[in-house]
């Protein structure tokens, strides 16, 4: 057995024989597994789009089911490793294609499950999907195609709601330990001035306690905000609009 | 040293940028009115899902849509990429382009973060490494040399995860604390359900050896709040140093006990028993001289 696999072993062991998944020693180690995984020879590249949503799950996968991980028999560690990982990368990359709008013909063949035999077969069908990301060098004229009118829209019209107030939800969300401050003059102090203040500076002004400030901004004031944009726009802020 | 030669000289792990990192850059964007803001929500958003992701990979519990660089109006406003992780705080992930040598702070984000992430994004923003941490800052740029490593991240991660003490009634202990099984007396025909977790820590210097038990007594009430006891005690059953300070927190941050032991005390402790209500949340100091320790707790 060669060093790097018997350190691999040791590692995979120690992370395997840790009853607490969220202790600091397991992360650390899970960290450090990972690190010499994505040093392996022959794990499947490519830098398209899908194929990089794909490592991530495979990571993630990884990391929560390497307890689940049996080396081949007649193979090392680190053979045995990439063909594990390889096999999973494949299968997503798969499920990315068939959930999303790609090339009808990059369906016809089917894929090759064991994924080692040739790789590159299977990258190769990673092709245009319509959705080019920018690189850094052209990321200034991507942006300028990219605002949009409409959205910058609705986006001001968030913000003068919220600076308005029409309904009063702001207004009434007073701080506890002082009525006079309360959600719509932070939002506009904290937000909607140019340049926005800090929350220091308000407490000197209110002549209120920093944290019980903070406190009223971030556990009320902030979750408010979220509720009103919500319903404003319709998303969570985590959808497509 | 800039974003390339830190990648060059550690190995350091790398996050791919995939569809859904840029589908989200791109959204967030668009709602942009200038270029340059659009480029700086690009950024942002690419090196906060980055963190999202590599959280997730960890089992590091995350929240995108409690963060401020996922509200439409705080990030149009303001120059913000946190990430907020439930019960521990906000987590600042500034991106780092790749020649740039340092990390750029504006106000906005020095107050109420747990610490800064600088996330260094390659030409193709396609992948995306972490290059270092640190947990305060008090200027607006900082030379990346200066940052500490991701070993001091997970450290920071680690102290300020709190304890959940419910768990203590289905016996789970994490985070070194252990149960601890009291002896047979009257405990045993108590009506209401008791726990007792204990925690060794040790606040000694090189020169004086002192360790402790933190015993934390629990008493579950059928109005679903918890009761808790605090204690501090010495771990070999020595009488405790004088001046050690016993000190509880509650949410908003302001102390609501203080003690400290005079000379030849055995235990420190709170009076009586306070209450928590579900989901609440307080912290523990013990401190003697410079030395302290501090945990976290959530009801």
């Amino acid at each position: 057995m060669c060093l790097r696999d018997e350190h691999l072993q040791q590692l995979i062991a120690s992370i395997c024989g840790n009853p607490d998944p969220t202790s600091l020693e397991r992360r650390r180690e899970i960290n450090r597994l990972l690190v010499i995984l994505q040093q392996l020879p022959g794990l499947l590249k490519s830098s398209h789009l899908y194929y990089l949503e794909a490592l991530d799950q495979t990571w993630e996968w990884v990391s929560r089911n390497i307890c689940t991980f049996e080396p081949h028999p007649h193979l090392s560690i680190q053979e045995s490793l990439k063909r594990w990982i390889n096999g999973y990368l494949s299968w997503r990359i798969r499920d990315l294609y068939r959930g999303g709008k790609c090339n009808p013909y990059s369906l016809d063949t089917p894929l090759d499950n064991s994924s080692d035999e040739n790789p590159t077969t299977l990258l190769e069908k990673l092709t245009e999907t319509g959705f080019e990301p920018p690189k850094l060098s052209g990321i200034d004229g991507y942006i300028e195609q990219l605002l949009r009118q409409e959205r910058q829209e609705i986006c001001r019209q968030l913000e003068r709601y919220i600076s308005e107030d029409p309904q009063g939800i702001l207004r009434d969300c007073k701080c506890r330990k002082s009525p006079n401050c309360n959600c719509q003059c932070l939002s506009q102090r904290l937000l909607l001035k140019d340049p926005p203040d800090k929350i220091s500076q308000i407490s000197q002004d209110l002549g209120i306690n920093y944290q019980t400030l903070n406190s009223h901004w971030k556990k009320k004031c902030k979750p408010l905000l979220q509720k009103i944009a919500r319903s404003f726009l319709g998303y969570s802020g985590d959808e497509e609009l | 040293m800039n974003s390339q030669e830190i990648s060059q000289e550690i190995e350091l792990l790398e996050i791919p940028l995939g569809i859904e990192a840029h589908r989200r850059a791109r959204q967030f964007s668009a709602e942009q009115t200038t270029n340059e803001k659009g480029k700086q929500v690009y950024l942002n958003t690419l090196a906060v899902y980055a963190v999202h992701r590599y959280l997730q990979w960890l089992q590091i519990e995350t929240d995108l849509s409690q963060s401020e660089s996922w509200h439409p109006v705080l990030r149009r406003r303001l120059d913000v990429a946190d990430l907020s992780l439930p019960g521990i705080g906000n987590l600042e992930c500034r991106p780092v382009l790749p020649r740039e040598t340092s990390l750029s702070l504006p106000p906005e984000v020095t107050e109420d973060r747990i610490g800064y992430l600088a996330v260094g994004l390659n030409e193709s923003m396609t992948t995306a490494t972490l290059l270092g941490f640190i947990n305060k800052v008090n200027q607006e740029t900082l030379p990346l040399s200066q940052l500490g490593s991701l070993e001091d991240f997970l450290e920071q991660i680690n102290t300020l995860e709190p304890v959940h003490l419910r768990q203590f009634f289905e016996d789970i202990f994490k985070k070194g604390w252990k149960k601890l099984e009291p002896a047979l007396s009257l405990l045993a025909i108590r009506f209401q359900p008791r726990v007792i977790g204990v925690k060794q820590i040790n606040l000694g210097t090189q020169l004086s050896d002192c360790s402790l038990d933190l015993i934390l007594t629990l008493t579950k009430n059928p109005s679903q709040h918890i009761c808790i006891k605090v204690q501090v005690r010495s771990s070999e059953g020595k009488k405790l140093p004088e001046g050690l300070k016993l000190i509880v927190i509650d949410e908003s941050g302001e102390s609501f006990f203080e003690a400290s032991t005079r000379i030849n005390d055995n235990t420190l402790q709170t009076p009586q028993a306070f209450r928590g209500e579900l989901k609440e949340r307080f912290t523990l100091k013990v401190v003697l001289g410079e030395a302290s320790f501090t945990e976290h707790f959530v009801i």
